[in-house]
């Protein structure tokens, strides 16, 4: 009886597994077998072997697209994406350490707005003209300060939130032993937040270097291409480069993967810390 | 705490900077006022400005003209604005529950067999890719002759269907491309509260003998509500605001069974006459459901216990 069980449980895990990896890894493996195969044979959309296999050859007709653009669109956006995490982590981590620490009114003002902040539909056409005003439409800063605008929400309430899981206790004595408040922010509370911040990293860069709207209208322009732009040389109306435009997507997606794996031990714990009030 | 020394000597002169660190509250809004100029620059700026326009009649062109209402009126006896209202909430409904359950679904898979870091990065990789190009992916997988699932569907006697080009399935399509590319983050994210419920209160539930799906109604879903709440909140937000898959597969169509509210609003100012009056209205009216729904939700699932507790 007990044994029927545990082949009756292990079977459904064994199919529920079998499934999620079809459904996840069928699309992947299109993607790569397209990437690697000739112009004409990946339009005919085929799940097959490529009939010549050219998948380096796809991958540095892609690099050397338009005399490097590939590298002038991975500066940009590394540039773009790095610039606006390191001010998000901590512009949110002191935002988060002064609301969590003083529960005043101004706090709690500050929470609504960050709420409402989450909420707000992007206003691209004033905020075009915003950038136009202060003289930073069509530079990287200014998409850097769009996206840091629309990002902190998230980076302050998941901060935040593991904040309160880091005693009261340490900053005293932090203080009885002489720090000022900027110490204590940046020699207790900044190193403790550590878990919560490698989370705020991990899917603000994601959303950030995955952004394909925010630079399209912020930041046209040749010379201010950002690694999803390049996807567009290879699809027009009427011929498409499906195979350059797969091996496209397999080298833009190299970074944030190296990323995930690098961090990916300290995720899961970030996100639990991050997720749930302790 | 060796590492902390000690910087305002008592025999030196107190210099501003010293007096401002002895004011703990002015210290503190002084933390704030970096991310509160950007916040009023890149976010009040702008969107205050939007209601404005709402009230103007104005083509980008020509110079704005005050209406008063009459946006909201026209918005209002638009036929193809509350068609798109209704179809940005069929997607949510499609889209949300479906996405929650089969992501806990994966997060107790997870807990069960394994977490090896291949399973959880096979999971995390939809996300890491650029939605445009998962929305082009599904263009091809759902492809009426040549894709892979409609060939899976004739062979096992179901048949072929139209997907994105089946005004009746066009929506439920777009969601489940969403589901796809998020379920394994959000299943990470509650994999991640599955982590912090103590095992100890299992074991003694299964000392007073309750079974599997006691424990999982009694004690796993009532603990994980605080991470569950988060997920459903920011995700409802997100999904209301689904366009980039839309603007890829179906371009709003077939015949408009797509045209959700962000492409409503796209449309008035990118395709048809240029009407930033209509668009603003528009986008005013999103925020305010979107205010509804998010309070409604923290208040009745008691998200006041979990991490949107202070911002309710």
């Amino acid at each position: 009886m007990r044994l029927r069980k545990f082949i009756a449980d292990v079977w459904l895990d064994a199919v529920a597994l079998l499934v999620i990896g079809i459904i996840f890894i069928v699309p992947f493996i299109f993607i790569f077998l397209t990437a690697a195969k000739t112009g004409p044979d990946a339009a005919m959309f085929r799940f097959t072997w490529p009939e010549q296999f050219q998948l380096f050859d796809n991958i540095r007709e892609v690099l050397e697209f338009g005399e490097g653009r590939m590298f002038l669109a991975m500066r940009n956006s590394f540039i773009i994406t790095i610039v606006s995490i390191t001010l998000i982590v901590l512009f949110s981590a002191l935002v988060a350490f002064v609301m969590q620490r003083r529960q005043d009114r101004v706090a709690s003002l500050a929470s609504s707005i960050i709420l409402a902040g989450l909420i707000i539909p992007p206003a691209v056409v004033p905020t075009i003209f915003l950038l136009q005003n202060i003289g930073l439409y069509r530079t990287l800063f200014g998409l850097i300060f769009v996206q840091v605008a629309f990002t902190m929400p998230f980076a302050i309430i998941t901060l935040r939130a593991f904040m309160a899981t880091i005693p009261r206790e340490l900053d005293e004595a932090a203080i009885i032993d002489g720090a000022a408040p900027m110490q204590v922010f940046l020699r207790v509370i900044l190193p403790l937040l550590r878990p919560a911040i490698i989370t705020v990293i991990v899917v603000s860069s994601v959303g950030i270097y995955n952004d394909f709207t925010g630079p399209l209208y912020f930041l046209p322009g040749a010379q201010n291409v950002t690694v999803q732009l390049t996807m567009y040389s290879y699809i027009s109306q009427f011929t498409s480069q499906w195979h350059l435009l797969f091996a496209n997507v397999l080298v833009i997606t190299v970074p944030p993967l190296i990323m995930f794996l690098f961090f990916q031990r300290q995720i899961v714990s970030g996100m639990t810390s991050g997720a749930i009030k302790g | 705490m060796a590492a902390i020394r000690v910087t305002a000597s008592p025999l030196v002169k107190p210099s501003l900077m010293s007096r401002i660190g002895n004011n703990q509250a002015l210290l503190g809004y002084l933390f704030i006022l970096p991310s509160l100029i950007g916040f009023i620059a890149f976010f009040a700026v702008p969107a205050i400005r939007s209601i404005f326009i709402s009230f103007q009649e104005w083509n980008l062109l020509t110079d704005a003209k005050y209406v008063g209402l009459e946006n909201y009126q026209e918005l209002f006896a638009d036929d193809r604005f509350w068609r798109s209202l209704q179809i940005t909430v069929t997607y949510v409904l499609w889209n949300i529950p479906l996405q929650t359950v089969l992501a806990l679904g994966i997060a107790l898979l997870m807990e069960r067999i394994s977490n090896s870091p291949l399973l959880r990065g096979l999971l995390i990789l939809p996300w890491l890719m650029p939605n445009v190009i998962v929305a082009m992916l599904f263009v091809w997988l759902l492809d009426p002759t040549l894709g892979l699932i409609n060939i899976f569907l004739q062979n096992i006697g179901v048949g072929q269907q139209g997907f994105f080009g089946d005004p009746n399935q066009a929506i439920a399509s777009i969601a489940g491309v969403n589901i796809w590319r998020h379920m394994g983050y959000t299943a990470i994210l509650i994999y991640a509260g599955l982590k912090t419920i103590p095992k100890s209160l299992y074991e003694a539930a299964r000392v007073d003998g309750a079974n599997g799906l006691v424990q999982f109604l009694r004690i796993t879903l009532p603990l994980l509500r605080p991470v569950l709440v988060f997920v459903m909140v920011t995700s409802v937000i997100g999904s209301f605001q689904i366009f980039d898959t839309i603007a890829v597969a179906t371009e709003g169509g077939p015949a408009g069974a797509t045209r959700t509210i962000i492409v409503y609003i796209y449309e008035q100012v990118f395709e048809r006459r240029i009407n930033m009056g209509m668009a603003t209205a528009a986008s005013v009216v999103l925020f305010l459901i979107l205010v509804s729904v998010t309070i409604v939700q923290i208040r009745s699932f008691r998200g006041n216990q979990s991490d949107l507790a202070d911002y309710s």
